[in-house]
């Protein structure tokens, strides 16, 4: 993942297991549902948004563990080490 | 270049001498084959080793094992808990003291890895094939041999990690390339040197190289510990500052992890995050 600080939201592009691409927003902790949303880009539709917590399978492990825990360094109250991200 | 050592053989017979395991894990490993031993007697090992008992009570009283009630001694510790519990804390707490010389961020890295294996284990309950609190152990172990590194070769290491950094290649594939082993070798031969379990052995030989777990039966608890270990490395406990570990896709499957099962697991490995200090104030 390439995560960059957009105004309060962290972001990062990503890429889908069925190929798709879409970009990945960070808002709030992992106790919010909508604290982490998909975006996607349609041509015809315009954008449209799911929740990240609702299209797990669609993504590697790898990327979800990553997503999480940017989130948890980001957003959670564990105390976990804030990213320098810019 | 030839890397200077082949083998791991090689590598300790010129340079490196292994840290011996304190002698209460081995007395109290002979005690409880014994099928009569008594309590009194596994408590009566443990209060021979002055610091090991002292850091074992200071272990079980941590958040770590959240007992509720203080426990002040080893004979309660032991009847407490009983003699399956006390060997991996005793073991536990003596991993602790010979981890002693590591540098702060790869204790950190250890211990986190140790948690987030707990967490993993937990998660995929009898399926793991070994109980949370020997993972936790797998984790403390699984880089000692970058400590190994670190003291007997550190201008050899040093090169390893900048290549790493560099992006030239894996760290474990660095050291293999200047040292010869990786520290997952030399990890490995400290754990059989200590007379641990194969099982154990195993998990840290293969690690970063599944196909490096000399027994397949273990390439699972090899990639459960690989996965545990990214997982604290994202969750910013790096064992060395700028060194990324990367996940192999096939890792994850010989690991038993989906990306369905992350948001519970790490769920459960933030929640313990909060035990890191106090236990790698117990390697001091």
């Amino acid at each position: 993942m390439d995560w960059s600080q957009q105004g309060g939201a962290v972001v990062s592009p990503a890429r889908l297991t069925d190929g798709r691409t879409a970009r990945i927003v960070l808002v709030a902790d992992r106790t919010n549902p909508k604290g982490a949303m998909l975006l996607f880009a349609d041509k015809s539709a315009g954008q449209s948004a799911s929740s990240f917590s609702e299209m797990l399978d669609a993504f590697h492990p790898n990327d979800v563990a990553d997503i999480l825990c940017m989130q948890e360094r980001a957003f959670g109250s564990t105390g976990l080490e804030v990213p320098d991200i810019s | 270049m030839t890397a200077p050592y082949n083998t791991i053989d090689h590598l300790i017979e010129d340079i490196v001498t292994l840290p011996s395991l304190p002698g209460a894990v081995s007395e109290l490993n002979e005690k409880l084959s014994e099928p009569d031993c008594s309590l009194s007697e596994i408590g009566e090992v443990v209060s021979n080793d002055p610091a090991i008992a002292m850091k074992a009570l200071r272990l079980v009283n941590s958040a770590y094992y959240g007992l509720g009630n203080e426990v002040g001694s080893v004979e309660q510790a032991v009847n407490l808990l009983g003699p399956k519990v006390i060997k991996n804390l005793v073991l536990t707490a003596s991993v602790f003291e010979s981890l002693g010389r590591a540098a702060e961020d790869l204790l950190r890295h250890s211990v986190t890895t140790g948690l987030a294996m707990r967490a993993i284990i937990d998660h995929r309950g009898a399926a793991a094939g070994v109980d949370a609190d020997e993972g936790f152990i797998y984790g403390l172990l699984h880089d000692v041999g970058i400590i190994i590194f670190h003291e007997f070769l550190p201008k050899e290491h040093e090169r390893a990690i900048q290549m790493a950094r560099a992006g030239e290649k894996p760290l474990h594939l660095a050291e293999i390339e200047i040292i010869g082993v990786s520290h997952a070798d030399a990890g490995a031969r400290l754990a059989t040197t200590w007379k641990l379990s194969d099982r154990l052995a195993n998990a840290i030989a293969g690690h970063h190289d599944l196909d490096a777990c000399p027994a397949t039966e273990y390439r699972s608890l090899a990639a459960m510990l690989h996965v545990a270990e990214y997982v604290s490395a994202q969750a910013g406990f790096e064992p060395l500052p700028k060194i990324i570990t990367s996940t192999d896709p096939a890792i994850w499957a010989e690991a038993g992890v989906s990306s369905h099962d992350l948001p519970l697991i790490l769920a459960s490995f933030f929640d313990s995050i909060s035990d890191t200090e106090e236990l790698v104030a117990l390697a001091a």
